[in-house]
């Protein structure tokens, strides 16, 4: 009977342990998905276009 | 990109490579407009004509242009507009750039002559987000 209930423990402790994983495996998986983000200070530079606008792109470029 | 005009700021940041003869100067003369409050002009007409930016070249852009002439000329065989390159340049190296031209759009890091359907899709993924 306790042989029993232990290992019907262990298994519920598994089915956890495995659920606990795949969850973190999946949290893990949206994080990297997520599109990185840099942070360019644009300190004075020429603009073209609106001073305010849904895009802001900051270009580096080499005229020649 | 006219097909998203007003919703698109674009800022400029100089990087010129320096084994080129006149990428500098190019630089210097789109600051030097940059100054007379003429930047856009002179940034399309230099793209557009590139790579003939030699000094008569870019005298002849900003004449065009109505520069004041002396203020531009002087300006440019000065090299007025180093400090404000070489600032540009230390940033694009601290961000690890070695391609030209490197775009940030909203933050999101392109390298190099991206293909135009790709440089698109970030513009209409950020649109998209911003109209959810």
């Amino acid at each position: 009977m306790i042989m029993t209930l232990s290992i019907a423990k262990f298994r519920m402790t598994c089915i956890y342990s495995v659920s606990a994983l795949f969850l973190l495996l999946t949290v893990c998986a949206a994080a990297s998905a997520e599109v990185k983000r840099y942070t360019v200070p644009e300190e004075g530079s020429p603009v073209i276009g609106p001073d305010k606008a849904d895009i802001t792109i900051i270009e580096f470029i080499d005229y020649q | 990109m006219d097909e998203y005009k007003g919703k698109i700021r674009l800022v400029i940041k100089t990087y010129p490579y320096k084994y080129r003869d006149f990428a500098h100067m190019a630089a210097e003369a789109a600051l030097a407009a940059w100054e007379q409050g003429r930047f856009e002009e002179m940034h399309y007409t230099m793209l557009k004509n590139s790579p003939r930016l030699e000094r008569a070249s870019l005298l002849g852009y900003a004449a065009s242009l109505d520069l004041d002439m002396k203020k531009f000329t002087a300006q440019l065989d000065r090299m007025a507009h180093s400090e404000h390159i070489e600032r540009d340049k230390a940033l694009a190296k601290e961000l690890d750039l070695y391609n030209t031209p490197s775009f940030f759009i909203n933050g999101r890091r392109l390298l190099g002559n991206v293909p135009y359907e790709y440089f698109k899709k970030v513009i209409e993924e950020e649109l998209d987000a911003i109209n959810k």
